[in-house]
């Protein structure tokens, strides 16, 4: 292994450790077990690589948690250029996070594809996550007003596609 | 459609009280608010459950993860950089091999270790997968990384405890596929591949892949090694 690259016993302690989660994670934004599978390694792949990054980070869960959204992300455009490819609309029923409403993450799971990349990092926390708007700011080191504007992007964008009342 | 404005933590910080990775305050309040309490301690089983598995049965994910990135890193380095990039992938490999095959010790080279043996990874119900190598006319029964010279020629031996649906074959580097035994419905018992593979001067180093026909299929296309038992081929030459 490359320096700054993790060795296998490390990757093998931090799959064991982490693993359940950020599958978990995976299954919840893309809602397709194959698909999922290949986010996950893909994350890992970039985690391997990241060991600095990884140690630095002041919450390696969260860290960890960024780097899955971002390879869902991928997934998901690859999802959206290739339609004929089906996609699996069974809801999500994982028991969610106190404070997540579960309608509410499942309705937005099935327009994250549709989503600019900053509407999409906004969606995940707030609607997957749970995350209040105040601290969503903080994490992005963003105002609240500017996480207010574009989670009312993202509704208005969901009810346009799914075609309900915000 | 409303988002959650309650005083709950959330996200990384609730689920890294269950991994341990959360700070001092998110702890508090999971110790304080029954609601939050109650979710961390059932991620908690679930971890906990997953980690057990993991270290009494990998599933094969590691090994899926260090090939991926092996075949990453043969892909896209540049031309002159491609005798680094081949080592970088030959030691990911074996170290991929070590990795999953530890616990495993190969006869050829330990006539002396009698005790039983089992490896990680293992098809759904509960089988064994050996390959028998036939080195000038002297058989081995092989369990870890099979050292083939030209020459030799393997057989796969199957063991299950229960009826299962079953194929075999060899998948090189390059993803050519020779089979071994085709798609069969074996009984409980040890069986042997219906056929062998012989290999020519030119030792193409892959994978024994034995497991049910999808997951082998899977192996096949997606390089995904989970659910099957694959045994590392490598060219045993001077």
């Amino acid at each position: 292994m490359p320096a700054g690259a993790l060795t296998n016993d490390e990757l093998t302690e931090l799959y064991r450790r982490y693993g359940f989660l950020l599958r978990r994670r995976c299954r919840a934004l893309l809602r397709d077990e194959e698909q999922a599978e290949d986010a996950l390694q893909a994350a890992f792949l970039k985690i391997v690589e990241s060991k600095r990054a990884l140690q630095a980070a002041d919450n390696r869960l969260a860290w960890m948690y960024r780097v899955v959204d971002r390879c869902c992300l991928d997934a998901l455009r690859r999802r959206k250029v290739r339609r004929a490819e089906p996609i699996d609309e069974r809801e999500d029923s994982e028991p969610a996070a106190p404070g997540v409403d579960i309608e509410a993450r499942n309705a937005i799971a099935r327009v994250l594809h549709e989503l600019s990349d900053s509407e999409y990092q906004v969606a995940v926390l707030a609607y997957v996550d749970g995350v209040p708007q105040n601290e969503i700011a903080k994490l992005l080191r963003l105002s609240r007003p500017t996480i207010w504007k574009r989670l009312v992007a993202v509704r208005e964008r969901a009810a346009k596609l799914l075609e309900v009342t915000p | 459609m409303s988002v959650n404005q309650t005083c709950h933590i959330a996200g990384a910080r609730l689920d890294g009280v269950a991994t341990g990775d959360s700070d001092a305050d998110a702890n508090a309040h999971v110790v304080s608010c029954a609601e939050c309490s109650a979710y961390v301690a059932r991620l908690r089983e679930e971890i906990d459950a997953f980690t057990r598995a993991q270290a009494e049965h990998p599933d094969g994910f590691v090994a899926s993860v260090l090939l991926r990135r092996a075949t990453a890193v043969r892909r896209t380095f540049p031309l002159r950089a491609r005798t680094i990039a081949g080592a970088a992938s030959v030691l990911a490999l074996a170290a991929v091999v070590l990795l999953v095959l530890r616990p495993l010790r190969n006869e050829r080279f330990d006539p002396g270790d009698v005790g039983p043996r089992e490896g990680p990874i293992r098809f759904k119900g509960g089988a064994q997968v050996a390959v028998v190598v036939e080195h000038r006319g002297v058989q081995s029964r092989e369990l870890g990384t099979l050292l083939i010279a030209p020459g030799d020629r393997i057989r796969v031996e199957i063991s299950l405890d229960h009826e299962e649906s079953v194929t075999a074959g060899v998948l090189t580097d390059a993803g050519e596929w020779a089979e071994l035994q085709p798609r069969a419905l074996f009984e409980a018992g040890t069986h042997f591949s219906e056929k062998s593979i012989a290999f020519d001067g030119n030792v193409e180093e892959g994978w024994v892949l034995v497991g049910p026909p999808e997951a082998v299929e899977r192996a096949r296309q997606r390089r995904d090694f989970r659910l099957v038992h694959a045994i590392r081929i490598r060219a045993n030459v001077p």
